[in-house]
């Protein structure tokens, strides 16, 4: 016991000794455990608080929504009878892709938005208020409108706020009467449930899709394909295009992956920070006991064993480690609440949770039982040197070493000459400090590499591998779509107009995944849709695969694939492969002679209009709707309110013939009405859009945020990675410093200058910074390229001159913290660095 | 004979514990060119500290410094550490060899932080190694491969290769034994001869008697100075009573 209080008494002098290097152990102790304690936590907790969330809305876990005009009530009998479902709530609820919304501050983005009234949002779920008018206050409001929780984090609405949807160059504005906790619908991909009063819902029927909804729980991830595969046998109807399944799974994997993705990263920084400091300690150990190996030999010589000569060591880096541990567990703790509100941010919702403090400790005692590991296995070395060997400063001394860089040959500058000799005389110690700037560097490179891709907000949108048109227009059906492509170029502003098809499921055979047939009469027009590997398709016996699927099924370039349209299956050899993050990357893309192979019935019914640079999109829409007419949705709402009383009759006749044709498929129209003498007559021909939207707004507003986020945390990441290297520089250079203070009181006395030396130190850091900062570009990339492709299925390539301009900049920055921290120097006379 | 080293009420105090302990009090002294200056004085009488001041090691707490007419006292430790290059070779107790450098390297990181390299320079380096006894076959070896007397040797080398004007020497055979010592003795007799000045501390009488002045510093201050003829081994009786007999009188 008194042995083990004087060794304690010998580390905690050392500790003094050195006190700042001692302060950067344990601030990268805190960094660690503060990193992986919350990124750990968060993984580990994120189903339980996804669940907690997800439970306390009181929301059923399945929605299955049809297309209002292909629902049967057989599809509820299926559900109770063959899939066992005993309770199931039918309800109807309006859609809309890409709806335009105003932000507060302006800022116009597309949503996907689901409306209900509150009837059928009672059905569906508690409809919990986190915030709200007051009864009064909502009942004099003329159109109030509830929003989920992560519209009002992501758009900043506060009940009182108007909110306003933009529909076909129109506004709605409604005004916010709380904002609620939704279980579904409360994320971008399946789009916004919004819950308006029964007479809006009324109003808005004749301007959104209708669908019929119908809600259910079960124990399991319900299986849709196996669902939709009855109904279609039973029903003898193609549900596979109007039929969508919204689940808790599916929309805890939306909301949560990016969750997750992050505190994966922030565990690899923390892993980054715990391996460099583990390489940091190793080398420290091994310069003190180079540096004490007399002290050892004096300790032995006195009776002490070298395992409790190894305790001192030891116990310095778990006093450090310890401190450092216990103050990351309360910054953990600490900055809970800020993490919460981070997650909360990303899934959508309010996160209520106390930290999860016996997690986190665990994680800092693994953290201090690693660091303490590492420490005794060098610790252990002490062994090797007897008290003899000790006295005489150990084997090393004794070594014959070669003489690399011999004085004699010096060129220009001794200073140089000398950091070089001292580089390799120090070889293996720069092996470990190279590692752990490599391991740093690396993670700079990707934080770099990271931040210059989503710098630019829309560079998400060119790894969707889909085409991202400005417009996206649906024409009425019976309209030539290629007819309304021509006439659409000749628009003032029209760049280009391409014909495809509405987004189509087809199934590959064999395969259950959901899978989107992106067609195209010829690719060599797309501009959106790449290939990583052959080439995009140009027959009717091929198409391209999306990597995803390259991946997951190990499908490749020349093999065959056989797809299932409306009912026909054929096959097709694949030529290429795409990356592509759109679609959840389950994309196929085949020429229009392809798609119509097993698709036969099909149609082209989407004109996909690229504007030039600068023109305003709003501005387009207007003109469309000047010669077209409105969208047959917008007109089936437009005010029945012209001036004289023949405009207000054909305005009403106008409402009626739209709704006729977007809500019952009618495809042509005549009416006469006869007023007194006056005959009004009208027909449908003005009518040509069915649907306008843009899909560029859309990804925007679904993306732009995931990149804000990835760009904040790629830019803190490079500035954190930069820290941790300053951190162990400046540990390097302090040992460094002590370990050779004979010497450099020895050069100093010889009329070396306190800068000769600092830049002789900097200088001998060079080479391993130099080497490691190429490693780590080139492992940086690989790295990076590997998150892409498995992480999104997309290749997304580093910027290399920005990864080479960020390694130069590392190299400056390690020459410069290494010089600063070879400062020390100054502080200490020459007699004081010989004799201390 | 011109004076290359002067100091005016030269004062060195260190502060131990918040106490100022004086070492060297108002000193003044005058090192004239191609003398073979020997301080000598009992332990603690601040011999060792007046050299670090003096070579510009250290800085005075007060007073002047004159080195070749030239203040040196409020120099920073940068602008010292240049002034020492071309003036102060060092010579010490403890030898303090760079350990991770051969022999000929050791010699050489004095000289080429003065001097370009050049093969006159390298050639100069392995004539002086020859001449103090360092045989080729050592002058790739590390200093723990060299005895005691091998590696000082290889010290004074260093210290001299520059052509200082002054050499100081701390105590130089304090860890040789004696055969070694006089080997060293002789490289700096035969060094003064060639003009060198020297400034040595010792608590040595055989090493004190090849020096032409004795100081005897007492208290931090000089109490006694002797004066010598240039060292021959024919007159050693002769120097080493006159030099007994003044020590005898400070009280040694």
């Amino acid at each position: 016991m008194v042995i083990h209080m004087k060794i304690l008494r010998l580390s905690l002098f050392n500790l003094r000794k050195n006190r700042r290097e001692a302060l950067a152990i344990v601030f990268l102790s805190l960094i660690t455990v503060f990193l992986l304690g919350t990124a750990v936590t968060n993984i580990l907790g994120m189903d339980n608080t996804y669940d907690e969330c997800f439970r306390q809305t009181g929301s059923f876990m399945n929605s299955l929504e049809f297309d209002a005009d292909v629902y049967r009530s057989l599809y509820r009998d299926i559900l109770e009878e063959d899939f066992g479902i005993e309770e199931t709530q039918k309800f109807d609820q309006l859609f809309g892709i890409s709806v335009n919304v105003l932000y507060k501050s302006g800022e116009k983005v597309g949503y996907n938005i689901q409306i209900v009234t509150q009837e059928s949002e009672r059905k569906l779920e508690d409809f919990v208020m986190e915030d709200s008018l007051s009864d009064d206050e909502i009942s004099e409001l003329e159109h109030p409108i509830w929003l989920p929780m992560a519209v009002h984090l992501n758009g900043g609405f506060e009940p009182g706020d108007t909110f306003t949807m933009i529909i076909g160059g129109r506004d709605y504005p409604f005004t916010v009467a709380g904002i609620y906790n939704a279980g579904l619908g409360n994320e971008s991909g399946f789009g916004y449930r919004l819950v308006i009063s029964d007479r809006d819902y009324e109003l808005l029927r004749n301007v959104f899709s209708e669908q019929v909804c119908l809600a259910f729980d079960t124990e399991e991830r319900f299986d849709t394909d196996a669902y939709i595969d009855e109904c279609e046998a039973r029903s003898s109807e193609n549900l596979s295009s109007n039929l969508s399944a919204h689940t808790y799974w599916s929309e805890k994997g939306n909301e949560t992956n990016f969750v997750t993705l992050f505190m994966s990263l922030s565990a690899v920084l923390a892993g980054v920070t715990m391996a460099a400091s583990v390489l940091l300690i190793r080398h420290k150990i091994s310069n003190d006991i180079e540096d004490q190996m007399q002290q050892i030999g004096v300790l032995e010589a006195l009776g002490y064993r070298s395992n409790e000569i190894s305790c001192s060591y030891i116990f310095e880096y778990v006093i450090t480690t310890g401190i450092g541990s216990v103050l990351g567990i309360i910054a953990a703790c600490a900055f809970s609440p800020v993490m919460d509100s981070f997650v909360g941010g990303l899934m959508g919702r309010v996160i209520h949770r106390f930290p999860e403090v016996i997690k986190i400790i665990a994680v800092a005692a693994l953290v201090v039982a690693v660091t303490t590991l590492f420490a005794l296995l060098k610790a252990r070395h002490i062994k090797k040197f007897p008290p003899v060997v000790a006295f005489r400063k150990g084997i090393k001394t004794h070594s014959f070493r070669k003489n690399f860089f011999p004085l004699e040959k010096t060129g220009n500058s001794i200073n140089v000459r000398l950091a070089f000799k001292s580089f390799f005389r120090n070889i293996m110690t720069n092996i470990g400090t190279g590692l752990c700037i490599v391991l740093a560097g690396t993670a700079m490179m990707f934080a770099v590499a990271g931040w210059d891709f989503f710098k630019d907000s829309d560079a998400l949108l060119h790894c969707l591998g889909i085409e991202i048109a400005d417009e996206r227009i649906q024409p009425l059906d019976g309209v030539d779509a290629y007819e309304l492509a021509d006439e659409l170029l000749a628009f003032p502003g029209v760049r280009k107009t391409m014909v495809t098809y509405n987004i189509e499921h087809v199934s590959v055979v064999g395969n259950r995944s959901e899978t989107f047939a992106m067609v195209y009469e010829d690719f060599s027009e797309t501009e959106n849709i790449f290939v990583s590997e052959g080439r995009l398709p140009e027959h009717d016996n091929e198409v391209a695969i999306s990597l995803k699927r390259h991946n997951t099924d190990g499908l490749n370039v020349g093999d065959s694939i056989t797809l299932e349209g409306d009912g026909t299956r054929k096959s097709y050899v694949i030529t290429g492969i795409v990356p592509a993050m759109g679609n959840n990357g389950m994309n196929i893309y085949m020429t229009d002679e392809a798609f119509l192979r097993c698709n036969p019935n099909a149609r082209p019914n989407v004109v996909e209009v690229f504007l030039e640079e600068g023109v305003d999109r709003a501005e387009f829409e207007r003109q469309i709707t000047g010669v077209y007419g409105a969208s047959a949705q917008d007109a089936a709402e437009a005010d029945s309110q012209g001036c004289t009383l023949e405009d207000r009759i054909r305005s009403t006749a106008d409402a009626q013939m739209a709704t006729l044709i977007s809500r019952y498929g009618v495809t042509d129209i005549d009416y006469a009405i006869v007023i007194g003498d006056q005959v009004i007559t009208g027909r449908s021909s003005g009518f040509v859009i069915k649907e306008m939207n843009s899909f560029l707004e859309l990804s925007k507003t679904q993306l732009e945020p995931i990149a804000n986020m990835f760009k904040v945390f790629c830019g803190a990441g490079a500035i954190f990675v930069s820290i941790v290297v300053a951190a162990i520089l400046a540990i390097i250079a302090a040992s460094n410093i002590r370990r050779q203070r004979k010497d450099l009181g020895i050069m100093k006395s010889m009329g070396y200058t306190s800068k000769d030396l600092m830049k002789q130190l900097a200088l001998s850091m060079l080479p391993t910074t130099v080497v490691s900062s190429a490693i780590s570009i080139v492992i940086g990339s690989i790295v990076y390229k590997l998150f892409w492709v498995v992480g999104f299925g997309c290749v997304n390539n580093p910027n290399l001159p920005i990864m080479i301009i960020t390694a130069i900049l590392l190299v400056v920055f390690c020459y410069i913290v290494t010089y600063l921290a070879a400062g020390k120097i100054k502080q200490v006379s020459v007699t004081e660095l010989m004799t201390e | 004979m011109s004076s290359v080293l002067k100091t005016e009420k030269l004062c060195k105090s260190f502060s131990n514990g918040g106490v100022q302990q004086h070492v060297i009090k108002n000193l003044d002294l005058e090192i004239v060119k191609g003398d073979f200056t020997v301080i000598m004085g009992a332990s603690g009488s601040g011999k060792s500290t007046l050299l670090y001041a003096l070579s510009g090691m250290d800085k005075p707490t007060m007073g002047k410094i004159l080195f070749n007419g030239e203040e040196i006292q409020d120099m920073s430790n940068d602008q010292l550490a240049s002034f020492r290059r071309g003036n102060c070779g060092f010579v010490f107790q403890s030898i303090y060899l760079l350990e991770n450098q051969t022999v000929l390297d050791n010699v050489l990181t004095g000289a080429l932080i003065v001097q370009k390299n050049s093969p006159e320079l390298v050639k100069k380096t392995k004539e002086l190694l020859k001449k103090v006894g360092i045989k080729e076959e050592l002058w790739n070896k590390y200093p723990n491969q060299l005895s005691g007397g091998e590696a000082q040797r290889v010290g004074i080398v260093r210290a001299i290769i520059n052509n200082p004007t002054i050499l100081f020497a701390d105590e130089p055979t304090g860890q040789l034994n004696s055969a070694s010592g006089k080997d060293v003795l002789d490289i700096f007799t035969e060094v003064h001869k060639n003009g060198q000045s020297i400034v040595m501390v010792t608590h040595d009488l055989k090493t004190a008697l090849r020096g032409t002045r004795v100081l005897f510093l007492r208290d931090g201050n000089v109490v006694g100075e002797y004066r010598m003829k240039n060292y021959g081994e024919d007159d050693m009786k002769e120097r080493r009573t006159g030099l007994q007999n003044f020590l005898d009188e400070m009280g040694w």
